[in-house]
């Protein structure tokens, strides 16, 4: 084990011991701080504002507080609705089949969703002075948004998205540093110094720790930038992280990415032992990364209303860690995330044990092995 | 009163790669409190060999045994090992490296760090503890490599072209230093081109051809065992310098590479031919001669003399 761990020191110590490491771990939080300025800075105003409508017939208060509802559905914001002689928020006077905004205002969408609704009352009403029979008309419902089933209902498709996001850039990031280490010492030979006093195992997670322990500082020290501009109430940008924010919600999350980092870890020691040099195996790599570009997208897919359709994908074990993070709370039953990580473990012992193999030069087929 | 095991011993070794390279039987012994040169022209299966005795490469064929025990990861760490190429860290410190390896051994942190600068201090490196290999000449970064190997005072040393890349004072330096080791009970195998260290320093030898042993015993031996000797001869009169090499019972054989129209040639004579009889059949065909420059009876022309019979035999 101590073995394992002076690897993972001298692996950690090769990247932090550098200026540029913590010039770029900082750049990160600075980056965030700035984004969430911006983003503060281009704030609207409260999406949900107090309307109260004066009417003298109850039926058409009905219509307009549908139309309002629907707008509000449409643009995700929200409306509460006052009693008619409420002097606060906006004040919507019905008269002649015209809406009057006496006081605040109203958006475009509203004002257009209102034309449209006060139009046909009008237009039911000179039916109805000529003698005719309109088709009855119901109160419009608030209509369901264009983009719907998030996989967490309630929660911002942004919000569930940016654990997922977090994941995948600190992944990558981490698997490239992994891929580098491996086969930097592969083409100059120094594995085979360290094989001669190490097994393979032992180097294969020392590296998969040094490296790991490298991306989690990174992982940490953004989110601890995230919970400081919380804390100064910057803007928008922690508040996507809100699904991280309980510490039971982190340490999941933290335990989703390890178990994806030594999944995908252990494939890239697999790869970077194999080539012989940094452009073999940037090629032998590609497939691994596009796989995850993809992973990305199904991801972003899901969040966007493609859950219920690609929610098979959480049993596979490449896919398993990112549709777990998206996964609602308590969509799984035990017995189904006990399954989920033994398979994710299983994958991942895997690859390990063929990345221990891939480390010995030439290797024989187990079947064939014979003591020498 | 029993004999101690041999410090390593590899019998019948074979390890083909995809495409047919590799070795087919290799036989060596390396002697408690001895040196073993690995001698064999590039591509005669050294490296190898010592990927597999050193258990970075799975053998075919055959056994290992060091100091008596079958080869395992137990057992190989009493060897220290020096790659052929070498993979130090640009921005490790001299004297973090060498502790690393001691401590990947199981030496512990504090006695490993007052091992390291006691090694840098008895290579003529004491002052550059701090110094990061990338800022170390050559030289110098090749020597901290021998002394990753030295490390944790291994029982057995495996190295692989030592010398290369080492200037004369630190190839002094460092045959001092096996030595020296060699004086403390210590066992050595390596692989080297340098015959004259080779022959200076080894007690035995070992010399391999298209992947077999075709010599194993002790250094003297092999130099009676090479009974031709003969002469490199630079001249750029190839049929000239054929047919006098012909006249004497000779073989000539040009080698790669020409200087200004010269052809560097090899030519071994049998035993009884002199050097001064060769001369003379050159002279009076006249050839123009840039270079001479004798093979003395001894390692290389035992080399050159199984490399040559086994190519036959092939």
């Amino acid at each position: 084990m101590w073995r394992v761990l002076l690897i993972a020191e001298r692996e950690f110590k090769a990247y932090a011991t550098t200026g540029s490491f913590w010039v770029s771990l900082l750049m990160g939080p600075m980056l965030m701080g700035l984004a969430a300025l911006a983003m503060g800075a281009m704030r609207v105003e409260p999406a949900s504002h107090v309307v109260s409508i004066r009417t003298e017939r109850a039926e058409v208060a009905d219509i307009v507080k549908g139309s309002l509802q629907e707008a509000a559905a449409l643009s995700g914001q929200a409306v509460e609705f006052a009693p008619p002689d409420t002097t606060a928020g906006t004040q919507i006077t019905i008269r002649n089949g015209r809406a009057e905004v006496t006081d605040g205002r109203v958006n475009k969408l509203e004002a257009a969703l209102l034309r449209r609704d006060l139009y046909s009352i009008q237009l039911a009403d000179q039916l109805a002075a000529a003698g005719l029979e309109p088709e009855p008309r119901s109160v419009p419902k608030a209509a369901k948004p264009a983009v719907t089933t998030s996989a967490k209902p309630g929660t911002n498709p942004v919000a569930q998205f940016a654990p997922v996001f977090l994941l995948w850039l600190t992944l990558i990031g981490a698997l490239g540093m992994l891929l580098q280490s491996v086969v930097r010492e592969r083409a100059n030979r120094a594995l085979e110094h360290l094989l001669a006093g190490a097994r393979p195992a032992e180097i294969v997670f020392g590296k998969l720790l040094g490296v790991g322990a490298v991306s989690l500082l990174v992982l940490a020290t953004w989110m601890i930038g995230s919970a400081a501009l919380a804390a100064t109430s910057l803007g928008s940008a922690p508040s996507m992280l809100a699904g991280l924010a309980s510490p039971a919600a982190a340490a999941y999350a933290g335990a989703i990415y390890v178990m994806a980092f030594l999944l995908y870890g252990s494939a890239l020691v697999c790869i970077g032992a194999f080539a012989s040099d940094l452009p073999t195996a940037q090629n032998l790599s590609r497939p691994v990364f596009g796989l995850l570009l993809i992973i990305f997208f199904l991801a972003m897919g899901s969040v966007l209303g493609l859950g219920e359709q690609l929610a098979w994908l959480i049993w596979l074990p490449p896919f398993t860690p990112f549709m777990l993070l998206l996964s609602p709370e308590g969509a799984l039953s035990p017995w189904q995330h006990a399954a989920l990580w033994t398979l994710m473990g299983a994958s991942t012992v895997a690859i390990t044990a063929a990345a221990s193999r891939t480390l010995i030069i030439s290797p024989r087929p187990l079947w064939a092995r014979k003591a020498a | 009163m029993t004999q101690a095991a041999p410090a390593l011993q590899a019998s019948h070794l074979a390890k083909r790669y995809a495409g047919g390279k590799g070795v087919g039987d290799v036989n060596l012994t390396v002697e408690q409190g001895t040196i073993t040169g690995f001698i064999g022209v590039n591509g005669a299966g050294k490296s190898t060999t010592l990927r597999c005795i050193l258990g970075l490469s799975e053998p075919d064929a055959g056994t290992i045994e060091i100091f008596g025990e079958r080869a395992t990861f137990r057992t190989r760490r009493s060897i220290g090992f020096l790659p052929e190429e070498r993979g130090l860290a640009p921005r490790e410190r001299a004297r973090d490296v060498i502790a690393f390896h001691a401590r990947l051994r199981g030496i512990p942190r504090a006695h490993a760090y007052e091992r390291a600068d006691a090694l840098l201090a008895r290579l003529g490196l004491g002052g550059r503890e701090h110094t990061r290999i990338g800022e170390l000449s050559k030289g110098n970064a090749q020597r901290v490599q021998i002394l990753c190997a030295l490390a944790h005072d291994p029982a057995l040393l495996i190295l692989d072209e030592p010398f290369s890349g080492l200037d004369p004072i630190a190839q002094a330096e460092v045959r001092a230093l096996f030595a020296e080791y060699r004086g403390k009970g210590g066992s050595i195998l390596f692989s080297t081109h340098a015959m004259a260290f080779a022959e200076e320093l080894c007690d035995n030898v070992v010399i391999l051809s298209q992947g077999r042993t075709v010599f194993e015993g002790p250094v003297s031996e092999a130099a009676i065992a090479g009974g031709r000797h003969g002469a490199y001869v630079v001249s750029p009169d190839d049929e000239a310098v054929l047919a006098a090499a012909h006249s004497v019972g000779g073989e000539a054989e040009a080698m790669t590479g020409s200087t200004m129209g010269a052809v560097r040639w090899r030519i071994l004579l049998p035993a009884n031919v002199t050097h001064p009889v060769l001369m003379r059949a050159l002279a009076m065909r006249q050839v123009q001669i840039f270079e001479f420059r004798p093979i003395e009876q001894g390692l290389e022309a035992a080399l050159w003399d199984h490399v040559l019979e086994e190519r036959s035999v092939a």
